[in-house]
């Protein structure tokens, strides 16, 4: 982390509804595998191959046969109904509980956080946790606002997140110029990332960035994260699942949190103090505060996202949060790299599979396996991943070699 | 035989969200009688204290622009005719709560009036269009104040 990392804002206007502590858990659990299937638009492929795909990907990389997988959540936002089914059937079924979540794009680090209590508690020693989605093209459905803002326009994310982007260019100074690096940053590491789904847009320069199509002022449909197709899973287990198979490098889910909302008056998307009661929470339970944390992924569908989530989970000042990319810090040869996936700006927005996007990508960092994308500046000890979706919910893991 | 009319844009549970027809239209909000917390649209229960002591109230017209933004992309059916660009924006109101409004000066030219944040503006009501038993919906919009005489 950055030397002299601020820490997280203080909470100034929640004293007495600060949500109750993030659950203790008895026992260590850790990440054994990770897998994704590649982001984008794939019409061959319905959700439970897209899943399945991504799960063997991760048991493979866990060591585990899927026989012995005693439980299985399973993530998405557009399928309707048991979806998690659909991926146990396609991998011949097991007559394992199936338990379909959902929580907008944050609905695998959700269910990463469920597994973990139910492993950390002891009722399980293994999980399966599978996203994975099959989604239009275009803006995402607000279904979590009501009728009257979608049919007078004002419910879209991109016009909310604009929204707080022109409060905080308002209140900091943050400019254009700062966001498009954020996408310059963005699309040079998602042009590493072979499951990206701009993974082969060349190079992106500042200019490249403005002179694209304006989509909602102030950001262009370069600074806008796609909606993409995809899988993604996650195998986790305890101490003795661990050591039971064999498993490389095995990385310690420290902490992992995940909270709704609050109500704040000056709320346009997300009460401001949203992000920082949950930061609270994570590194409590983690023993740890931002300065300990090596590298991170922030949720980035737009600019104002990897902002602000900067500044509230406290890696930098109210404010500074343009600063990062435009500097060079949250670049994969910076002090605090950011996003080395390209985040949701180009890996691409599987709204399903998000969440286990943004910690495989921790997990390989940790690893040392990130190949051509591997951070050079730091030896990354810590790790966070944080999502961010509708309804409005928020969730953050921090990750320990 | 129906006649058809001219109604308020309402909320998810079938309430108006202002004041229609109206001579004075105001937005139709909710008070706390416990601790003060002014909400719109109204809803039954204080998201502050969590008591059931939420009353209607009639929001003040005139407020502040917190934030706005210019859409070049039309979202989903529904929307009205999908007529780009169009400007959203969030008002403040004296009594500490944002409005999440349209700030077009008159949808029927479409022309767009960007307002920057700290912009005095006033309610207005204009069409939104017609719903699918043909009456004409109303909605909320704001634009900047007029100056006095
Ligand atoms: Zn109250």
């Amino acid at each position: 982390m950055p030397k002299g990392a601020p820490g997280v804002p203080a909470v100034t206007k929640l004293d007495l509804r600060i949500p109750p502590p993030a659950p203790k858990l008895p026992r260590k659990v850790y990440v054994m595998g990770v897998g994704l299937h590649e982001f984008g638009r794939f019409a061959d492929k319905d959700y439970g191959e897209l899943g399945r795909v991504a799960s063997n990907r991760a048991l493979e990389d866990a060591g585990v046969p899927w026989t012995d997988i005693p439980i299985m959540y399973a993530t998405s936002m557009q399928q309707g109904a048991c979806w998690g089914t659909k991926v146990a059937i396609s991998m011949g079924a097991t007559g394992i509980p199936v338990v379909n979540m959902e929580a907008a794009c944050c609905s695998t680090s959700a269910a990463i956080a469920q597994a973990a209590y139910a492993i950390g508690s002891g009722a399980f020693d293994l999980a399966l946790c599978v996203g994975a989605e099959k989604q239009p093209r275009g803006y995402i459905p607000t279904l979590d606002m009501p009728a009257w803002m979608r049919s007078m326009g004002l419910g879209t994310y991109p016009g909310l997140y604009a929204q707080m982007m022109q409060r905080h260019m308002h209140e900091y100074g943050t400019t254009i110029e700062q966001m498009a690096w954020i996408s310059v940053k963005s699309h040079k590491n998602g042009a590493m990332n072979p499951i990206a789904h701009y993974r082969n847009m060349g190079e992106v320069t500042v200019q490249d960035v403005l002179n694209s199509r304006m989509v909602v002022t102030p950001f262009t449909i370069y600074m806008i994260a796609p909606t993409s197709e995809g899988g993604g899973a996650v195998v986790i287990g305890s101490e003795e699942a661990v050591k039971k198979y064999g498993v490389r490098k095995p990385i310690e889910i420290a902490g992992c949190v995940q909270s709704s909302m609050i109500y704040e008056w000056d709320e346009l998307l997300y009460p401001p103090s949203l992000l920082r009661i949950t930061a609270k929470q994570v590194y409590e339970q983690a023993g740890i505060g931002p300065e300990d944390v090596d590298i991170a992924q922030i949720q980035d569908g737009m600019p104002v996202g990897e902002i602000e989530g900067l500044e509230e989970m406290g890696f930098c000042e109210m404010g500074d949060g343009g600063k990062m990319a435009e500097k060079g810090i949250t670049w994969i040869d910076g002090s605090f790299p950011v996003n080395t996936d390209g985040g949701y700006m180009t890996r691409g927005n599987c709204i399903g599979a998000t969440g286990a996007a943004a910690m495989a990508e921790v997990v390989y960092q940790l690893r040392g396996e990130a190949g051509p994308r591997q951070v050079t500046n730091v030896d990354p000890k810590v790790g966070l991943a944080h999502n961010m979706g509708a309804g409005i919910q928020t969730s953050i893991a921090i990750l320990k070699k | 035989m129906t006649e058809k009319k001219t109604i308020a844009m309402t909320n998810d549970d079938g309430a108006p969200l202002f004041t229609w027809p109206s001579e004075n239209p105001q937005l139709i909000g909710a008070k706390c009688k416990t601790c003060g917390e002014v909400v719109f649209p109204k809803r039954n229960q204080c998201p502050i204290c969590y008591t059931e002591t939420m009353e209607e109230v009639l929001l003040s017209t005139k407020g502040k622009v917190y934030s706005s933004a210019v859409t070049f992309l039309a979202p989903w059916s529904g929307f009205n005719k999908g007529k780009v660009p169009y400007e959203v924006a969030h008002v403040e109101l004296p009594e500490k709560v944002l409005i999440a409004t349209r700030t077009f000066p008159d949808l029927k030219t479409g022309d767009i009036a960007p307002l920057p944040i700290g912009t005095e503006v006033e309610m207005a009501i204009v069409e939104w269009g017609e719903d699918e038993k043909g009456n004409t919906v109303m909605m909320h919009t704001f634009r900047p104040q007029k100056t006095r005489a």
